[in-house]
Formats: C-alpha cells, sequence, structure tokens
C-alpha cells in the first residue's frame, strides 16, 4: 500500500518563543504569563491593540521580564519610569540575540537615551499631589 | 467614555472576590475608575481602634500613572496631611505598574503601622513626633477615637 | 258538572224549539247536534262533510221559519259551549303549530256548512283560544318559538312569516325582541359560515354584513313591520357582525398568528381595524397564548418549529398591535420554555445563517427538520415586507393611514443587502388608529431585537454564534468563507455592536471574529508565500491562529489524548512550522493535532485506488502499517502503542478503515493487515469472502460504532422488507452481470414499482447486499461491486 497526502489541512497556533521558558512542544501554548504592565497574556494584544501578533509585539528585557512593546515603550515614555524594569527596577535593556527582540532593538535604543538621562531628578514638585485630584 | 481596560477589570474583580483582609474597596457605580477604600488600623498601632475611609482614583493613564489616594477620615499621622494626602513613595517616584491597587492599599496601611517621621508630609506632625513620640502618639489615638469609624 | 248541567239545560231548550214546532225533527236536531259537537265521537271529529240526511235537516232546522229565533241562538251557544268545553279539555295536549293549525281547522270545518257565525264573530272566538293557548301552554309556546327560529335558520321565511303573523294574531301585538333575537343568531349563524377559515381575505365583516343584508333584510324589515332604510337596526346587525368576527377569530387564532401566516395577512390587518378595546386585545393574547401552549409548547415539537412559531407570532402581534404592548407577553410566555432546550440558540442561528444540513455538525443539535429550519430563515430574513407594503398601499388610498412607508427597495443595491437593511431597520407598521409619536421604545427595535428577546441575553447568542462561527472557520479549506457568513457577520456586529454593551463588560468576545478572520486571511497570504518556497509541500494549506482569541477551539490538551502523527505528515507540518518561525521571528507554532484533515489516495498491490479525506488520527491509524515492522501485521494493541491513541479510538477509526477494504482482520493471528488484494486475500482466509470477516469482526468489536447494533427484530423486519427488491436486483445482475452499488440503488428506485414499495437508502441497500452475500446469494468483487454467486442455486 502507497499513501499519498493530496491536500493537508492544518491548523497552528502560533505563540511567542521565549527562550528558556521550557515549552518543547508538546504542549500546547499556556495563558499563564502575563505582561506584567497590562496583566494581559504575552500572546494577547497590549489595551490599545486589536490584533496580536506583529501589531502589537512582546520583547524580553535583559532582566528576563516580558512585556508588551507598547506596554513597556508607554512605561518608559513617563517621568517616573526613570528608564527602570516595572518588575525588578533595574535600568531596563533588551535582552540580545533573542529573535522576538530583533525588530525592536532600534527603536529602543532611541528610547532608553531619551529616558536615562532625566532619571534622577528631585522629588520636590512631585511630592505635591496633583491638585486636579484633591479638588474632586 | 472609553471602555476599561482589562487590566482594572481584573483587578477589581479580584479585590471584591478575594479581599485584603482589614481593607475594603469598592468601585464606584457610576465611574468605576473611582473606588471607596476603608483600611482598619493595624494591630499595635495607635490607629488600631479604628476604620480609616479613603478615596481611590484611577487615572487615565494607570497603570502608568499611580493610583491616587487620599484619606478623607482625619488621621494624625507624620506622613499624611490635614487634607489626607498621603507622602509614600509608591504612589509618587517609585511607582511600577507591575504595582497594583491592592498592593498600593497594602503599603498604606504598612505605614499606619510604621509611621515615618523623617520623611515627613505634615511638618508639624513630624516635630510633634520627633519632640514627644509617646504624645504624639497618643494624640494619633485620640483623633482615631474622635475621627475614625470604631472597628 | 256545571258544563255537564249547562249542556243538557241547553239540549233541553233546544229539544224543546224544535218540539213545539214539530217533534218528528227531534232526531234530526240529536244528529245536527252530535254533528256539530267536537266532543261526539260521531261528530266531524274526522271532518266528514255532513251527510244528506243532514244536509236536509240543517235545510229543516235552521232555515225554518216556524222555529223560533232564538233556536239559532240557542245552536250558537250550543257550539260556544261544546267547543269551549273542547278546547279546554285538549289545549295542554296541543304541541305543535302543526296541532295548533289542525284544531283551528276542526273547529272552523262545520262552519263551512252551517252558516251560523259572521267570519268576525268565529275569528274573535278563536284568537280568545290562540292568546289562551300561548300564554297558558308553556311547551306550545316553546315549540312555536323553536320552530319559528330554526325556520329562519333554514331560510324558510314563508313559514316563520306565516308563524310570526299567528302569534302576533293571537297576542294581538308584534313580538320585535323575538325576531331580533331570532336575527342575531341569524346574524352569528351566517358569519360562523362566512367568515371562519377565511384568512385571505380582508374586509371580511364589510362583505359578510352585504351579502346578508342583500340575502335576508327584506324578509326581516316584513316580519318587523320596519321600513328596509331602518338604519337603527342594520347599525345592529353590523356591530354584531363584527362581534362574531372577533370572536371567531379569536377561536382560530394560532391558526391566523403561526399556522396560516404570512398568507392570514389580509385578516390580520383586518383584525387591527375591528381590535378596539384592550379587553378585546388581552381577550385575544391570552386565548393565543393558550392554543400556542397547546400547540406548540410540547416535547413532540422541534426547537425550530417553535421559533417560527415565535417569529411568525411576534410578526402577527406586531401587525395586529403597532403598539407593541402586547408582544411582550408572549415573549415571557414561552422564553422560560424556549430556553429549557438546549439547542434554541443554535437552531435560531441556524436559521439566521441559512446554514445547510452539511454544515450542521453540532453535537447540540441532534435533529433539525431543515424544511422547517428553511422557512424560519425565510421568516427571519424577510419580514412580511412585501405583504404589508401592499396593504398599506390600499390603506394609503383610502386615506386612513397618513404615515408613509419606506420606500421598499433600491434599484441600485444588491438585492440581499437590500433585505438586510429592511431587516434592520425594520419597524412595526405605524398604525391607522393608536397614533403615538411613542414613547415606546418597541418602535426603535427592529424584528432581529424582537426576536432576540426570546433568549436570556445576547451574550447566550453571540457565544454560540462565535462558536459556531468558530467551527467553521477552523474547517475552513483554502481560506475562503462563504459570503453569507460575512453577511451574518455584518449584521450581528451591528447589532452586538460594542457600545450597546455596558460599561464593564466585557466586549472582546465579538471582536474576537475580527481577529480571527484576520487570522485566516493572514494565513491565506502567508501560505501563498509558504508554496512559493521549494523545500515546502504546497499541499499543505495551513491556518495561523492567535489561539487566545479562538475561544470555541478546545484543543484537547491532555496527554491522554496526545498522539503521535505519522512520520510523513509530521514532516511536511514540521517543514510549515520551521519556515513560519523564520518568516515570523520570535515566534513558535503548536499544531492542533484535532483540528487538521488530510486528503488521502491509498493505492493497492491489486490496483485499486481509495481517495479519502479523513482526520490526522485516523491518517495515524492507517499510517502505521507503512512502518517496517508492520509487513506482518498489527494487534489492536501495537497500533495503540504505536499511535499513541486510546482504545476506542483506534477501534473507530480501524472500523473505518476495515470498511473502507483498506485493512483485513486475520483471526488465526489475531493482527490486522494491509487488504492489497482483495481476491487473493478472499481466497486466503478459508475462501471465506471478505465482507463476511468483516461481519465477523463486528461482532467481535461490539464497542466499536457499527450499524450492528440494531436488534434482531428490527433487523428481521428490515431484511423482510428488503427482499421484495430481491427478484430486482437478481434480474438486473443476471442481465448485467457484476453493478456498484450506487448503480444497483438508482435502478431499483426506478425499476420497482410503487405497489412494492422501494424506499432504502444506499446504505441500507449495501447492509443488505451484504447480508446477501454472507447468504452466498451474490459475491462482492474486488472494486466494490456485486454479482450473482453461480455456484449456489438460485432458487434457493
Amino acid at each position: 500500500m502507497k499513501i499519498e497526502a493530496k491536500k493537508i489541512h492544518c491548523v497552528f497556533a502560533w505563540s511567542w518563543d521565549i527562550p528558556g521558558d521550557c515549552q518543547d512542544g508538546t504542549q500546547g501554548p499556556s495563558e499563564e504569563d502575563v505582561c506584567g504592565i497590562c496583566r494581559v497574556s504575552y500572546n494577547g494584544t497590549c489595551p490599545n491593540c486589536k490584533f496580536p501578533g506583529d501589531d502589537c509585539p512582546l520583547v524580553i528585557g535583559d532582566c528576563n521580564h516580558n512585556f508588551h512593546v507598547h506596554c513597556i515603550q508607554q512605561w518608559l515614555d513617563t517621568p517616573t519610569a526613570k528608564g527602570l524594569c516595572p518588575m525588578c527596577r533595574q535600568l531596563f535593556s533588551l535582552k540580545r540575540g533573542v529573535s522576538i527582540n530583533e525588530a525592536q532593538v532600534e527603536k529602543f535604543a532611541h528610547l532608553l537615551m531619551k529616558s536615562r538621562p532625566t532619571a534622577l531628578t528631585t522629588d520636590e514638585e512631585d511630592i505635591m499631589m496633583d491638585q486636579e485630584f484633591l479638588v474632586r | 467614555m472609553a471602555s476599561l481596560p482589562k487590566r482594572i477589570i481584573k483587578e477589581t474583580e479580584r479585590l471584591v472576590s478575594d479581599p485584603v483582609p482589614g481593607i475594603t474597596a469598592q468601585p464606584h457605580e457610576d465611574n468605576l475608575r473611582y473606588f471607596q477604600v476603608t483600611i482598619e488600623g493595624p494591630q499595635q498601632s495607635p490607629y488600631e481602634s479604628g476604620v480609616f475611609e479613603l478615596e481611590l482614583f484611577l487615572p487615565d493613564d494607570y497603570p502608568m500613572e499611580a493610583p491616587k489616594v487620599r484619606f478623607l477620615t482625619k488621621i494624625y499621622h507624620p506622613n499624611i496631611d490635614r487634607l489626607g494626602r498621603i507622602c509614600l513613595d509608591v504612589l509618587k517616584t517609585n511607582w511600577s505598574p507591575a504595582l497594583q491597587i491592592r498592593t498600593v492599599l497594602l503599603s498604606i496601611q504598612a505605614l499606619l503601622a510604621s509611621p515615618n517621621p523623617n520623611d515627613p508630609l505634615a511638618n508639624d506632625v513630624a516635630e510633634d513626633w520627633i519632640k514627644n513620640e509617646e504624645a504624639a502618639i497618643e494624640k494619633a489615638r485620640e483623633w482615631t477615637r474622635l475621627y475614625a469609624k470604631p472597628k | 258538572m256545571a258544563f255537564l248541567n249547562e249542556e243538557r239545560v241547553l239540549t233541553r231548550r233546544l229539544q224543546d224549539c224544535v218540539s213545539s214546532v214539530n217533534p218528528s225533527l227531534i232526531d234530526d236536531l240529536d244528529g245536527i247536534l252530535t254533528w256539530l259537537n267536537p266532543n261526539e265521537q260521531e261528530s266531524n271529529h274526522q271532518m266528514r262533510p255532513p251527510s244528506l240526511r243532514l244536509k236536509n235537516g240543517f235545510k229543516l232546522l235552521l232555515d225554518n221559519k216556524e222555529i223560533p229565533s232564538t233556536f239559532i241562538e240557542l245552536i250558537r251557544e250550543y257550539l260556544f259551549l261544546q267547543t269551549r268545553a273542547h278546547f279546554f279539555r285538549n289545549f295542554e295536549n296541543v304541541r305543535s303549530f302543526k296541532e295548533v293549525q289542525k284544531l283551528e281547522k276542526y273547529y272552523e270545518f262545520p262552519l263551512k256548512y252551517v252558516n251560523l257565525f259572521s267570519t268576525d264573530e268565529w275569528d274573535n272566538e278563536l284568537n280568545g283560544f290562540r292568546a289562551y293557548l300561548f300564554s297558558n301552554n308553556a311547551i306550545l309556546r316553546c315549540t312555536i318559538k323553536q320552530r319559528l327560529r330554526q325556520l329562519i335558520l333554514d331560510d324558510d321565511f314563508d313559514m316563520a312569516t306565516k308563524i310570526y303573523f299567528w302569534i302576533c294574531q293571537a297576542l294581538e301585538c308584534s313580538l320585535v325582541y323575538l325576531i331580533l333575537d331570532i336575527l342575531m343568531d341569524k346574524v352569528c349563524e351566517y358569519a360562523e359560515h362566512n367568515m371562519r377559515g377565511s384568512y385571505r381575505k380582508r374586509y371580511v365583516v364589510m362583505e359578510t354584513f352585504n351579502t346578508f343584508i342583500s340575502k335576508y333584510w327584506s324578509s326581516f324589515a316584513n316580519m318587523l313591520k320596519c321600513a328596509e332604510d331602518e338604519h337603527e337596526i342594520t347599525t345592529q346587525i353590523f356591530n354584531c357582525f363584527e362581534k362574531e368576527f372577533l370572536r371567531i377569530r379569536t377561536s382560530e387564532i394560532f391558526e391566523i398568528f403561526v399556522a396560516n401566516y404570512p398568507d392570514s395577512s389580509p385578516t390580520l390587518l383586518e383584525l387591527r381595524n375591528v381590535l378596539k378595546s384592550p379587553e378585546d386585545f388581552t381577550h385575544l393574547i391570552s386565548e393565543f397564548l393558550r392554543q400556542f401552549e397547546e400547540r406548540r409548547m410540547n416535547p413532540s415539537i422541534t426547537t425550530a418549529e417553535i421559533l417560527l412559531s415565535y417569529v411568525n407570532a411576534v410578526k402577527s402581534i406586531l401587525t395586529v398591535d403597532t403598539t407593541g404592548r402586547y408582544f411582550q407577553l408572549l415573549t415571557n410566555f414561552i422564553r422560560p420554555y424556549v430556553m429549557e432546550r438546549r439547542d434554541a440558540v443554535t437552531t435560531f442561528l441556524y436559521a439566521m445563517l441559512e446554514l445547510d444540513v452539511s454544515e450542521i455538525s453540532d453535537p447540540n443539535v441532534t435533529s433539525i427538520h431543515m424544511e422547517v429550519l428553511k422557512d424560519l430563515a425565510r421568516q427571519l430574513k424577510d419580514p412580511e415586507f412585501t405583504s404589508l407594503e401592499r396593504f398599506a398601499a390600499v390603506e394609503k388610498n383610502k386615506g386612513s393611514i397618513d404615515t408613509g412607508f419606506p420606500v421598499l427597495f433600491d434599484h441600485g443595491k444588491a438585492l440581499h443587502e437590500q433585505i438586510l437593511d429592511s431587516f434592520l431597520h425594520w419597524t412595526p407598521e405605524p398604525s391607522g388608529t393608536i397614533r403615538t409619536k411613542s414613547n415606546s421604545p418597541l418602535l426603535n427595535k427592529n424584528l432581529l431585537d424582537i426576536i432576540l428577546e426570546i433568549f436570556d441575553s445576547k451574550d447566550v447568542v453571540i457565544n454560540e454564534f462565535l462558536a459556531i462561527f468558530t467551527r467553521k472557520l477552523l474547517a475552513l479549506k483554502y481560506y475562503r468563507l462563504d459570503p453569507k457568513w460575512l453577511r451574518s457577520l455584518k449584521l450581528l456586529k451591528k447589532k452586538f455592536d460594542v457600545r450597546n454593551y455596558s460599561n464593564g463588560q466585557d466586549v472582546s468576545n465579538i471582536n474576537n471574529i475580527d481577529v480571527m478572520l484576520k487570522d485566516i486571511k493572514q494565513s491565506e497570504e502567508l501560505s501563498t508565500k509558504m508554496h512559493a518556497i521549494p523545500e515546502l509541500s504546497d499541499k499543505v494549506y495551513p491556518k495561523f491562529i492567535s489561539y487566545l482569541f479562538w475561544n470555541a477551539a478546545t484543543e484537547p490538551f491532555s496527554k491522554s489524548t496526545e498522539f503521535r502523527l505519522p512520520t510523513w505528515l509530521n514532516n511536511e507540518v514540521g517543514k510549515y512550522a520551521r519556515v513560519y518561525s523564520q518568516m515570523k521571528p520570535g515566534r513558535k507554532l503548536h499544531l492542533f493535532k484535532y483540528q487538521g484533515t488530510v486528503e488521502l489516495c491509498l493505492t493497492f498491490d491489486d490496483g485499486r485506488v481509495l481517495e479519502s479525506e479523513v482526520s490526522f488520527d485516523r491518517a495515524a491509524v492507517i499510517s502505521v502499517f507503512l512502518e517496517q515492522d508492520s509487513q506482518q501485521g498489527l494487534t489492536l494493541m501495537q497500533i495503540i502503542t504505536k499511535t499513541g491513541l486510546i482504545e476506542t479510538t483506534v477501534k473507530i477509526h480501524l472500523q473505518y478503515w476495515l470498511d473502507m477494504a483498506a485493512l483485513y482482520l486475520n483471526f488465526d493471528e489475531g493482527v490486522y493487515k494491509i487488504l492489497e488484494n482483495y481476491e487473493k486475500a478472499a481466497q486466503q482466509e478459508h475462501n471465506v469472502p471478505v465482507r463476511q470477516l468483516k461481519c465477523k469482526l463486528r461482532n467481535i468489536e461490539t464497542s466499536s460504532e457499527t450499524i450492528d447494533n440494531i436488534d434482531d427484530k428490527q433487523h428481521q423486519q428490515f431484511i423482510d422488507s428488503m427482499s421484495r427488491a430481491l427478484p430486482f436486483i437478481q434480474g438486473m445482475l443476471t442481465n448485467l452481470g457484476s453493478l456498484k452499488p450506487e448503480k444497483i440503488h438508482s435502478f431499483l428506485k426506478i425499476a420497482v414499482p410503487k405497489e412494492v414499495g422501494y424506499s432504502a437508502t444506499l446504505t441500507q441497500l449495501e447492509t443488505y447486499l451484504n447480508v446477501l452475500v454472507d447468504e452466498e446469494r451474490l459475491l462482492a468483487t474486488a472494486n466494490g461491486s456485486y454479482k450473482l454467486n453461480k455456484n449456489t442455486d438460485p432458487k434457493r
């Protein structure tokens, strides 16, 4: 008997390939791991995106903390961030040599340049809380 | 109003389903970003006999920006001023989106347990505290009796 | 006693009168008195005309100038006395108008021969009797009234008029109330006869009224002694017809609202005009609910039928009651019942999506009546727009509707879009009578909204739709979705717009659809690129899904259902997974093994070619036979081990391949082998035809799902019914040699006469043919054909 496959219709689930995360392919993608900022699964989207994947990629930090790229960018954009990882408060930088990060490296280099020098600011201004809030 | 981010929904659900001991947080019916909070004074603190009311508001940028929290109940504490504003690093410079409403409220509860007169918001209170800690603690106890709801 | 005395006195005085003139005339007098006396046996009792002797007696006595004039007076007195005596003795026994007439004739008879009274005198006497009869004989009174009623109902107005005027005469007045009463009865009967069941006509009340008036009114007017243009009564008649119309329609309201909808539209529109008071409405609706419960809310009615009935009823009620106050009653009434049915939402969606039987593969829905489902689909998609439009136009011309009806179809648009649009924007027709600029939110709802109210929440519908949709997308081949799905999708998205959700509700479900559709689109783009890569097989059509957004993709992940893909398949899809990770850096793939299908082509040594589209696990079962160590056959356990599938699954798949004659079971060794050479294998296995082998196998593996699970009795019945076709099969095979079952099937359908009857399905025929093979009447050949077994006696 000879078997020939004329057509194969198959369904794949894609997920972000996070090295060290010991998924050997026999187990399905796990829903457990969530972005530390928005608390949505890595394989979902940040709150502002509709479509996962290309539109809303994941990045892996040097400190092995992972975020939706939009989440971490938005965080690093705030003055409070001071360039630190929200999880461990180390300076956040992209892990090298990880394929997930490849497309994001350039963008981040720019972002980190911008946020780091201003990291050490005085607290004086921040101490007084938002007036608007107090009026409410 | 834009729909509520999933993270806020999740946090709210968890606050209700799995509350922190001694702390309640109820979202307002009309504005799900606004919470009515109560914190019980920690044991062995001058505040232990009272329940304190607070308000918590999640700004549009939350979790990029810290929640805004304020005591509604008058309290005598070196890090809390007459308007109920709180001097707590995680609410300001040390905020991180990894923190949550839950952790913020826990920090505030901890602040009640261990006042820090060296990093004051209410300078007069802090001065009292440094000058005569016992008297200050007694005053804090009295204010709790006067203004906080009894446990 | 008094009477006897009086009679004696009178008789004596008469005799005295006569004897004083001529004593020989006494005998004649006696004869005349006897003949006149209604009480006498010998009288005119049988209404015999007087004899000659009597006639002579009349002459001698009555015309005799010698006899004193008091004699005539006395005779008259005598007749009055006797007649009255007779009347009072008998009046209670008079039972019918006929007997009344008989009695009157009896009393009048002698007077034809003797001229004793003027007509008036005797009439007065008779009228006295009549009045007495009518007021003192209750039974007679009833029968006469009944008779009168019956005559009128039977259209015998001549007789009726006669009786009626008799009564009037007797009572010396007219009985208008009686006639009016009967008139209304007549109206009811006429209404019943002419209105019931005529749903397709509008203006039934007016039409019936008109024919009634032209047919009967003059007769009634005659009896009532009123002018034919007496409006008071005719108005009453018309009102009575309206009342009857309501009563009749209420009694058949289920037929109108549901069973005959939309044919019943004309009567619905008429009902709307006739229904005036809230009481009428409430009564109508509650009667409808009663009938609906009786006719639809029982287990023998399919969910599709219930939903169809509901949709029809909603539309009907909205036609009748444009304020929308009443359909809510219906919804509330049947919602709990519908929600008890697990397949309600699914059925509704199937209808919405107009799915074919082939597309329905839902474990929750066991049986669906396709005709009903199609009907439901039609009703859902095409609200009775055209017919309403038609009637609205009529009304507009009559000036009773001043609100414009929307222009129905814009010729610039595709028809289906227009239907969809009209479906979305359909609002109940504005009413001519109850005009509200309406604060009722109903008027802003379209039909779909209303139908959806039957379900507890929109979420139920969304989730079910998502489940169906996800299944559909997962099973989709070549990335192209039927346009009707996209249409439905558009419609549902519009319905379930995110904005309709209150704050805090999870809206992601409906957004998932967009992600799923984008996944499919991107999969197509990627697969086109991938097919261009030389190392990849262009036979693979992969879908790459964002699994978090495919909620219904409930892939079993647990180890127990995990299985090993055949090597060849694993290689093909593995290559795809690698290339994917190159094209999409940072991503990896996980194959949903239970979602794939493969179109296989098996070629056997004897040249048989078998094509079949199967799931991956089914392909895995056949593929283990390709492995080196499988040449000597495999036991069930070996196959289980090799595939990693559980026993039940393996058995089901093995059965499939046995049925396809790709494998056979060698009993001696207890192993499954590839059926490389059909004829040879048949011989080797102790000359037992292979198909019989299969039957034996079925008996062993009872746990697998086979058609042999039918019990013996049923089986015997089946064989008996099929045996009628046997002569035709034998004849056919004698003439044509060998035939495939399909050929035999189509031939039998044409050839077997109706009287004999052949209604089997192809599968049933195949089962029967295999039985014949088992009985050695037929032989199965390698290419799936059957031929006669020449070795056996065909007469057996």
